[in-house]
């Protein structure tokens, strides 16, 4: 990091931006004057910080260098589903099913629920090979096998935490502590967004559970709290307050809006406190974000055909709806859209959550949306540059889980830090390839092993991001998305 | 780095942030070659990596010191004798520094620095930060005459260099307003400001200074004051991470407001929270304040390791002390020495070391627990009964164990051990006794049987008998504790040689611990304590049983003894015994003690009528800070590179050299002298941090704009000597009153002048660090709400009790955890109208509105709020349900004044909202509203205007 004696240098640069201190100068105190001065202090000491325009924290920016990816869908499945009921077919596991365990697996390992000497289980459902790739994918995703060829795999993501509330900050903080910005966050604050009316990082959940460490994992930690995601619903008020009180119309709405933005500007006449001027814009924008949000949540004016595509019912919450709805948001250039499915926790400790059980429910309700979402993406040209992402928040043993030391009655798997299966789509990324491979039974990487931190900085690079530069002071750290360790962006999966 | 931040966006006032800072004759180390050093030569020679042994971090790896060159690297007054001038001036390429393939040279500013400094003796002085304050002398002004104080005098002196002014006193209704939210977090009512006003034009003084001492005195003032330092030490009412459960704490909360209200002494106020529990006499008081390190968060989820929670809990502990107390981001010597400021990675370990022994251990229960009585006025009962309880239990244990110890006890060597399940028992014979332990896989619910004959009794009764167990591992565990086990029931029984079975019961039970976990003592009570090692085992523990009567063994008769350990750690790690062996003894004594007629009997009879006592008082309970015994104490080590897993060398309490230097601290120092170091005389940090966050809390900057970071990659004060007067006027004029710096802040003319600004102003100062206007602050989330329910004459007044939970949009309640219910009481229930504060805060649920007036959620230590402007923030206070409710009231009452042709009703909810009277021009427009809204739809009105009113930019800021 680089420190207070720069000041040479920035008396060098105060020259050479004389023309946007003239533009910084016409604005600001308070609020502006704070992201300003960050965003000075980026442009003296680090390239890569952004320079939100002094009213508009949000106001689009281009990133550090062109990115093949404009937006984001990060699909989330909380539980962390199978790789090895899924994507990473393992023929040798069968053979070992049934038998011990060997030490060597067990040793210096931590597991939560597996105890002493757990026995192998082999892969629950058959994997054929599909599309022009071959890659293999298992009968529970029909679906999603039909445009496997538009997607790439990553087989070797590596943890370090092997509980969910962590290891779910692992993902989208790069962090296992709740306090740190999530991706979104990392994102809109480096990009801002295009579309005011609309928020630029925005959550959807498919109702029943929420996760665990709940509005964490769209928070904006250290980074001004404008950049944390807005969870948006697909029934009931879609954002929090968008809807006028009882009886207050629109029309009134606008009325009362009126004087007010009067009476503000008064103040602002005799106060000259350029943060009241942004407050008045900052209230005509709610104002068109009260049209526009309920308009682009309603998926009900959507055709049949689409509803077909993607097994919508509206009024519902579903995954299925938030996939369409994802689109929509997409399609309106909101950058950074967050899905959190829920129930992927096969575990075998009970009827829902086992394999054999709640498992292949999951993989019915997940895979046709998800295949849904990528051809109807790919139809409109907008896969082209949004990035698709699906991931859990770590893998499972090839071990069939013995909690408490007994076999289960339902079949299930415990939870494995040590590799799961991730895959991207779009923005850029090379289709049809899979990176990585894990040793036989899917334990852990045998080739191409990828910490979180080099994934993270893969997807800022797909999005135009330099990660080391995109950091913020907080602590006595220039802290990054990538963490304090050297990340390396995997341009193996760049087109 | 941040020394530019007060650039802020003028890099036209770089004037401004150089005074003070132009090369003089005399070089001072901090201020002309520290920014050298870190600049270009800490990534090799510094906290992280000292290349060659060297690191300009510390003096003593600098000055007369040998390189690994073989050169001295600075010899003061001697050029030719330090290494590190020719290093800088050479052009060979192999000596130069810094090196040429990716660093530029120092330039011939820089180096002529470095030579003056050398020549001049090389004077080593710490960063200012680190260094005792002390009182400066306070300058003479041309603008004295408005000056209303020292604080002035340095404001304005400043302002001088600059060519600026001071402005004018701000108008009366508008400083009313600006005080009563900064000093009570309310604004003020008509009836207060009717009243100020007309003081205020007799005796401007004397109306503030009544007026100050009036707002501090009332109870909303700790109310407001609490929720700053609630941010610091990440109050919340949940434990975070993976259930998120309920946490009853809400005691600390209300001691953090009282000790405001009280005015409590800053340096008292840390002693408790940081070690109340080890002052001589702990009041409950002192108790509950030692929960400000009980916020820390638990993580509850199924199959999770407590050990490791347990010490990110201490970690948070140590960071967040640093942080709130310091403003040092000592976190960053968590895994290697700091990058930039003189402290040791070890010392990040020693102040570990403070922290490392208290018994909670990440435990859904929250354990240990301190009961607190409804009525305060039995708090002095509380304490008594429970100090009664713990000496007689520990008097009880005392005897117990030194029995113990000085019995013989004959070593059991041919028992037979099996389980009720699944898990397998070996059996291995020991030089003085067999020693049981578990192989293969251990399932949950393990109760451990264990079978002895007869014949290990024969001559000898039955008179006591001693369980130890071990860890499954014990040569790693001692290093690295295992999960431990918890014995919940114990059953045994004399079975005869026919198979009869007799109960055994068992009279007593000497544990090897007074108190941890619950109540060790009532283990062979159904439904009583429990004793074991949880979560954790280190090494041997041991629990001697003492039966009824001693028991003679008739041949062929043997005895069964069945432990219980039911539980799982996380419902996943069973608490099973998985190594341990029994020895007998026939010593009458183990008969005698605590038999009746015995002192200890009488004992024991008062314990049971003291818990008793206790345990009916009505009142709630708080977690606590509770040291484990020493023969408990957990080892603490040095973590290589941070890393908890890695255990390195083992370390004791200590605190970092360079700070103590100043601050004197004893060797081998304590938790409770940790805490009086804190506000020790000579420590540089605490008061002029403290000074620092309540000057943030009114001018909206610091005098130090990084609240977080004081060390030498935090900003620089803007105005050093007002930092130091401040400090040193609060920690030694006024023995650390908050109240009376306070006061003596806000009766400043900087605090008072008007908050208009210029645009010439703004552009020389557009985040007014220089102080020649007031601020002009948005209130905050608890504040916004607040207001709106104080002028619509919502609020409630109660003080302090259970969190609350006032009306949530839809949707947002979804807890995790199910049995959390979000009630919302009906209108009419004062809990609905509760001051911001009493709402209940779940780490993962924040409350929208608080969340989207940038609140934040406490999981860690937050030194500051960084405040936006957004749209969604407009929705809240247009549409929200409590805001909606305040409008609608608010408009209601207007409505009855206009039609009651009371005078200017308009006028005077404008002033109730603003602070002052609205000009013509405004007027005209608000009544034009209520006309038009009235003709389209009556009944909306009022609540349209009050919409317009709650609104106001004037009224969202003070």
């Amino acid at each position: 990091m680089k420190l207070e004696s720069l000041l040479n240098e920035t008396r060098r640069r105060s020259l050479q931006q004389e023309t946007r201190r003239q533009f910084l100068t016409k604005c600001t105190t308070g609020l502006g004057a704070m992201f300003l001065a960050n965003q000075l202090k980026a442009s003296t000491e680090n390239q890569g910080r952004p320079l939100h325009a002094s009213d508009n924290p949000l106001s689009a920016l281009p990133p550090h260098f062109p990115g093949t990816a404009k937006r984001v869908i990060y699909l989330h499945m909380i539980g962390a589903p199978s790789q090895l009921e899924l994507f990473d077919y393992k023929p040798d596991l069968q053979r070992l099913d049934g038998q011990p365990c060997p030490q060597s697996f067990l040793e210096g390992k931590n597991f939560a629920f597996i105890q002493g000497t757990p026995n192998m289980l082999g892969p629950q459902f058959p994997f054929q090979q599909h599309g022009k790739s071959g890659a293999w994918v298992s009968d529970r995703m029909p679906h999603f096998a039909k445009v496997v060829d538009d997607v790439s795999f990553i087989k070797t993501l590596q943890t370090d935490q092997f509980n969910h509330g962590p290891a779910q900050l692992m993902v989208h903080s790069g962090q296992a502590r709740i306090g740190y910005p999530s991706i979104g966050s990392w994102v809109t604050w480096g990009m801002g967004t295009e579309n005011s009316e609309l928020p630029g990082f925005v959550v959807l959940l498919s109702g029943g559970r929420q996760p665990r460490v709940g509005k964490a994992l769209w928070g904006s930690g250290f980074l001004p709290s404008v950049y944390q995601g807005v969870q948006c619903r697909s029934h009931g008020d879609p954002v929090l307050n968008v809807a006028n009180p009882k009886g207050i119309t629109r029309d009134i709405r606008r009325s009362t809006l009126d004087t007010l933005k009067t009476l503000n500007q008064q103040t602002h006449d005799e106060f000259g406190d350029p943060e009241t001027l942004t407050r008045i814009a900052q209230y005509e924008m709610a104002f068109r974000m009260q049209m526009e949000v309920p308009g682009a949540m309603d998926i009900s004016k959507e055709p049949a055909h689409i509803h077909e595509l993607y097994g919508t019912e509206p009024g519902k919450e579903s995954f299925a709806n938030n996939c369409l709805l994802a689109r929509r948001l997409i399609e309106r250039d909101v950058r950074f859209v967050q899905l959190f499915d829920w129930g992927w926790d096969s575990h075998g400790s009970a009827m829902t959550e086992a394999l054999n059980g709640g498992f292949k429910d999951k993989c019915r309700q997940a895979d046709q949306p998800i295949a849904a979402l990528l051809s109807d993406l790919k139809q409109r040209g907008l896969l082209e540059d949004t990035l698709v992402v699906w991931s859990g928040e770590f893998g499972r043993t090839p071990m069939r889980e013995n909690r408490g030391g007994r076999e289960m009655k339902m079949v299930g798997r415990d939870h494995n830090p040590g590799a799961f299966t991730a895959w991207m789509a779009g923005g850029g990324v090379k289709p049809g390839i899979s990176y990585g491979e894990t040793d036989e039974v899917g334990y852990s990487p045998a080739v191409n092993p990828v910490p979180l931190r080099d994934y993270h900085a893969t997807l800022l690079h797909l999005l135009g991001f330099k990660h080391k530069n995109l950091n913020y002071p907080f602590q006595g750290l220039d802290q990054k998305l990538t963490g304090v360790k050297e990340a390396r962006v995997i341009r193996e999966l760049i087109a | 780095m941040r020394f530019f931040s007060q650039f802020k966006s003028a890099t036209i006032i770089l004037g401004v942030a150089m005074i003070g800072y132009t090369a003089s004759a005399e070089i001072d180390f901090a201020r002309d070659i520290q920014p050298i050093l870190n600049e270009n030569c800490i990534e090799c020679h510094g906290g992280v990596k000292a290349s060659g042994n060297l690191s300009f971090i510390y003096e003593e790896s600098v000055i007369n010191f040998e390189g690994k060159s073989g050169y001295t690297v600075v010899t003061p007054g001697d050029l030719e004798e330090s290494e590190m001038y020719f290093r800088v001036t050479t052009d060979d390429e192999d000596d130069q520094m810094p090196p040429r393939e990716d660093h530029k040279a120092l330039s011939e500013e820089q180096i002529k620095l470095i030579k003056q400094w050398i020549e001049q003796g090389a004077k080593w002085n710490g960063h200012w930060a680190f260094e005792t304050p002390s009182k400066p002398s306070v300058p003479t002004t041309v603008f004295n005459d408005q000056a209303r104080g020292p604080i002035d005098r340095f404001i304005f002196s400043r302002l001088e260099q600059e060519g600026l002014k001071p402005s004018p006193v701000e108008e009366p209704g508008r400083l009313l307003r600006r005080l009563s939210i900064s000093l009570t977090g309310l604004p003020p009512t008509i009836e207060e400001l009717d009243s100020f006003e007309s003081i205020y034009k007799k005796d401007r003084q004397k109306a503030l200074e009544n007026t100050v001492d009036d707002l501090m005195r009332r109870p909303a003032f700790g109310e407001r004051w609490a929720t700053m330092w609630l941010d610091l030490v990440r109050y919340a009412d949940s434990g975070g991470l993976g259930q998120d459960q309920k946490r009853t704490i809400w005691a600390y909360r209300d001691w953090v407001v009282k000790a405001f209200n009280n005015d409590m002494p800053f340096d008292q106020f840390t002693i408790k929270q940081l070690a109340g529990d080890l002052l001589p006499q702990p009041t409950i008081d002192d108790l509950v304040a030692t929960a400000c390190q009980r916020n820390t968060q638990t993580n509850n989820e199924g199959g999770t390791d407590d050990e490791q929670f347990r010490v990110e809990a201490v970690i948070d502990r140590i960071n967040t002390t640093w942080q709130t107390w310091g403003s040092v981001t000592f976190g960053c010597a968590q895994c290697h020495d700091h990058p930039y400021d003189p402290l040791r990675n070890i010392e990040y370990y020693r102040f570990m070391d403070f922290y490392n022994n208290s018994a909670d251990s990440d435990l859904e229960n929250d354990e240990p627990l301190l009961k607190v009585p409804n009525q305060t006025d039995r708090y002095n009962e509380a304490i008594a009964l429970r100090k009664q309880a713990l000496d007689l239990k520990t008097t009880l244990w005392e005897t117990g164990t030194r029995l113990r110890d000085t019995t013989e006890w004959k070593g059991l060597n041919s028992i037979s051990v099996s389980s009720n399940n699944s898990t397998e028992y070996a059996v291995t014979k020991k030089q003085t006794h067999a020693e049981f332990h578990t192989i293969g896989t251990v399932e949950t619910k393990t109760h451990t049987l264990i079978d002895i004959p007869g014949s290990e009794f024969v001559g000898q009764p039955l008179a006591a008998l001693k369980l130890t167990v071990l860890p499954h591992n014990p040569l790693t565990a001692v290093h690295d504790s295992e999960w431990g086990f918890l014995v919940e029931d114990l059953k045994a029984w004399v079975v005869n040689e026919a198979g009869d079975r007799f109960p055994v019961h068992f009279r007593l039970s000497v544990p090897d611990v007074a108190w941890i976990p619950t109540d060790p003592l009532q283990v062979i009570y159904p439904n009583g304590g429990n004793w074991g090692a949880d979560t954790r085992i280190h090494h041997a523990r041991q629990l001697v049983l003492v039966p009824n009567s001693p028991i003679t063994f008739k041949a062929g008769s043997h005895l069964s003894l069945h432990i219980h350990c039911d539980k799982t750690g996380h419902g996943s790690h069973p608490m099973a015994i998985q190594r341990g062996h029994l020895a007998i003894s026939s010593d009458a004594s183990w008969t005698q003690l605590e038999a009746k007629g015995t002192d200890t009997y009488a004992q024991r009879q008062e314990l049971e009528q003291t818990l008793c006592q206790l345990s009916s008082m009505p009142g709630t309970t708080v977690p606590i800070m509770q040291d484990r015994p020493d023969s408990f104490a957990r080892p603490t080590h040095v973590f290589e590179r941070g890393n908890a897993m890695e255990k390195g060398d083992r370390v004791v309490a200590g605190l970092p050299a360079t700070l103590t230097k100043s601050a004197r601290a004893s060797q081998n120092p304590d938790r409770l002298e940790m805490a009086h170091w804190w506000v020790s005389e000579n420590n540089p940090l605490t008061a002029r941090v403290l000074v620092n966050r309540l000057w943030q809390q009114l001018f909206g900057v610091g005098i130090v704009s990084t609240l977080e970071d004081f060390g030498s990659s935090g900003d620089k004060p803007t105005h050093p000597e007002l930092l130091d007067y401040l400090a040193t006027r609060f920690q030694q004029d006024y023995e650390w009153s908050m109240k009376a710096i306070l006061r003596e802040m806000v009766l400043s003319h900087a605090y008072r002048q008007s908050s208009r600004v210029t645009p010439a102003l703004v552009e020389h100062d557009p985040e007014n660090r220089l102080m020649a206007r007031a601020p002009r602050l948005r209130l905050t989330g608890e504040m916004m709400r607040d207001q709106a329910l104080a002028v619509s004459g919502l609020l409630s007044t109660k003080l302090g009790g259970p969190p609350v939970h006032p009306p949530l949009p839809d949707g947002v309640w979804q807890p995790f955890a199910s049995g959390d219910k979000w009630i919302t009481p009906e209108p009419g229930d004062e809990n609905r109208y509760r001051r911001s504060l009493y709402t209940y805060i779940k780490r993962s649920i924040p409350f929208p509105t608080f969340a989207t007036f940038d609140a934040p959620s406490r999981e860690f230590c937050n030194p500051r709020r960084l405040i936006s402007n957004t749209p969604l923030q407009a929705l809240v206070i247009l549409n929200e349900e409590t805001f909606v409710d305040s409008a609608i009231k608010l408009g209601e009452q207007l409505e009855s004044e206009l039609s009651d042709a009371t005078e200017n009703p308009l006028g005077q909810a404008h002033r109730l909202v603003t602070g002052r009277q609205a000009n013509a021009d405004r007027l005209k427009e608000l009544a034009e509203l209520f006309e038009k809204i009235k003709e389209e739809s009556p009944e909306h009105a009022g609540t349209a205007v009050a919409q317009v009113l709650l609104n106001l930019d004037e009224t969202l800021t003070y």
